[in-house]
């Protein structure tokens, strides 16, 4: 099944009774019948012939008939940590959330001291929207289910899978820890003005001028293995602060990525050995602007390029996937 | 086979907790969150309590995380 289709195609889907996850514009979005949906806006996305922008038509996830149950449920800022305790016997959760949102934020800080947080898979992304449209106009998430729609509230379907079946959540991430300072951070947040570089206490802003660091290379740090980015959204070096697109956390070292040759080659390299078929996967808004993916393919994956990607936690610059595997 | 809690692996588990190796995306989000968390405060309560959400974790995920299991605990 192609996955780029017109309101009309996907619409015939959900009254068919599919279970789906879809993206698109607002005005899209909008137009589709009450069903078992959930849904998030953006007008990027990873299409069967390459990146591409448009609000002309949605991009459809469908998941397969052996899937047992679902339920779509918004949350509010303070619901969020109700999401593991809904998570169903043997599935996964599939969360988007409004950037911009207080949930969001909430999200992306909390998520991981959540009890029983990584019992099950949590993936999603962070709905977005045109960037021309920035400041003009919110993202919004979609229950097809109930027909509510939301610029605040995470719209998470929690899905259920046969006894023989589970679910996996991982990632792709092109980029690496390099081999030069060590810097920390000594409380959490989306907004930095001090950090430690090798221990010494500096001003982050000017040290990324200082270093003159191309601010398209993200913070990675080692997850036990799991490269995690957090990305640069501005630096205002006269004030001294530092925007990040995700917190960093205390505890935690960072250090600047290495960059990436040809995104499209390396991904492809990536892709070959690993060998995945996703049922789901989303990538980075920054990655489409930065490694100029519009018309590029990365391989046979399709899926919405999102304003943040979420495995477990909200990662930047990374493609997540989730693939159902059998035990 | 996931230990039972009262296994000295568990203590094993958490004392070597910064230098595990395993694969699976969930394990290590979970492991670094507790390495983060018995960091910050090395009590016997935050240690119980670290070991018996890791043997939460591992039990409800028994079947897919077979091969990070083996890893950990042999």
């Amino acid at each position: 099944m192609k996955s780029m289709m017109t309101v009309q195609e996907a619409s015939e889907l959900i009254r068919s009774g599919k279970k789906l996850f879809i993206a698109g514009d607002e005005s899209q979005l909008a137009a589709l019948p009450r069903g078992e949906w959930v849904g998030g806006t953006i007008p990027f996305f990873m299409g069967e012939a390459g990146g591409l922008f448009t609000q002309n038509q949605v991009q459809v996830t469908m998941l397969p008939e052996y899937v047992t149950a679902c339920t779509v449920t918004l949350y509010g800022v303070e619901d969020l940590e109700r999401i593991p305790a809904d998570y169903k016997p043997n599935g996964f959760a599939y969360v988007v959330i409004p950037a911009f949102s207080e949930a969001h934020q909430k999200f992306a800080q909390d998520c991981s001291n959540w009890p029983g947080v990584f019992d099950r898979p949590l993936i999603g992304w962070i709905a977005g929207i045109d960037l021309k449209d920035l400041g003009k106009t919110l993202p919004r998430v979609f229950n097809g289910q109930s027909g509510e729609d939301s610029t605040t509230k995470a719209a998470v379907m929690h899905v259920d899978l046969p006894e023989d079946k589970y679910a996996k959540s991982n990632i792709i991430n092109l980029f690496h820890q390099g081999s030069g300072d060590s810097i920390t951070f000594s409380t959490a947040g989306f907004e930095v003005t001090e950090c430690m570089v090798n221990g010494q206490k500096r001003n982050l802003a000017e040290y990324l001028e200082e270093q003159k660091i191309d601010q398209k290379l993200p913070l990675v740090a080692d997850y036990v293995g799991a490269m995690i980015n957090v990305s640069f959204q501005a630096v205002d070096a006269k004030n001294g602060k530092v925007s990040l697109y995700a917190p960093v956390f205390p505890g935690v070292e960072y250090k600047i990525a290495v960059p990436v040759g040809d995104y499209e080659t390396e991904f492809r390299k990536e892709l070959d050995a690993k060998s995945i078929h996703p049922v789901f996967a989303c990538n980075c808004v920054l990655n489409y602007l930065y490694a100029k993916l519009e018309g590029k393919k990365t391989g046979h994956i399709v899926g919405p390029i999102t304003f943040g990607e979420i495995a477990y936690m909200l990662l930047n610059q990374t493609l997540v996937y989730l693939t159902f595997e059998t035990k | 086979m996931v230990p039972p809690k009262s296994d000295p692996k568990w203590v094993k588990f958490i004392g070597n907790i910064g230098s595990l190796k395993v694969n699976d995306l969930s394990t290590r989000m979970m492991i670094n969150r507790l390495k983060m968390r018995v960091a910050f405060d090395t009590s016997e309560a935050v240690r119980k309590q670290s070991i018996s959400d890791a043997y939460d974790f591992f039990a409800k995920n028994e079947a897919s995380l077979k091969e990070d299991i083996k890893q950990i605990f042999g």
